[in-house]
């Protein structure tokens, strides 16, 4: 992984993009039945602009996301190792978000828009990075 | 299992070969950033890349690795003169 991008640079990154994650699923889900006001357009586009650069810093110039998507051959014992650790932690913490968010819809009978399943497909995809990422 | 920290003197033996990371690195077959962990005793190698190291610089295994601290060698080489 490239290290050029300071620890705390990095996990304030990594908080910057789930935060507008969050933002945007929040903002669509508050709006999608009411339509969606100008103020709430320019939000969601902000929070999509803020989501976009903290990725592209955080998981694309770190190098971090090519890393976890490697194939494992390509790794070494080390990298092996360390991604298998990653991809161990990031099952324990998406199954418990799915499950907490399948609970939620399932209490509230509402229907799990496009944007939670996008957002959850893409956490299935960025935890791993993020475990990367957050350590040394 | 927590295993135990493995000290080594690979930093020393490759900057007297006069070898960059990346080339010890293509030699062992490895990530350049995986000899410094290995240099900085933070990550501890299998027992087959420890082979490959100690290949490498042409030297038995246990000169390279130890499980206590390594004595300098300058050290080691005055004692053996003794």
């Amino acid at each position: 992984m490239n290290t050029k991008i300071s620890l705390t640079n990095r996990r304030i990154g990594m908080t910057l993009n789930y935060l507008s994650l969050a933002a945007i699923v929040f903002l669509f889900e508050f709006y999608k039945d009411s339509g969606f006001p100008v103020l709430a357009i320019l939000a969601i586009s902000g929070a999509i602009l803020v989501w976009l650069i903290s990725f592209i810093l955080t998981y694309i110039r770190t190098q971090a996301w090519k890393q976890v998507h490697r194939s494992f051959k390509k790794l070494d014992e080390r990298e092996a190792g360390q991604i298998y650790e990653s991809l161990r932690v990031a099952y324990g913490i998406f199954t418990v978000i799915a499950l907490a968010v399948l609970f939620v819809y399932s209490l509230t009978e509402l229907q799990v828009s496009i944007i939670v399943f996008v957002s959850l497909l893409y956490l299935a995809h960025v935890l791993p990075a993020s475990f990367i990422v957050w350590e040394k | 299992m927590d295993s135990r920290k493995l000290y080594n003197r690979i930093a020393v033996l490759r900057s007297e070969r006069g070898m960059s990371r990346k080339e010890l690195a293509e030699k062992i077959g490895v990530n350049f950033q995986t000899v410094g962990y290995l240099e900085r005793e933070e990550y501890n190698p299998s027992l087959d890349l420890a082979f490959r190291i100690a290949e490498v610089f042409g030297l038995p295994i246990e000169y390279i690795f130890s499980i206590s601290p390594m004595k300098p060698m300058s050290e080691e080489i005055y004692g053996l003169k003794k």
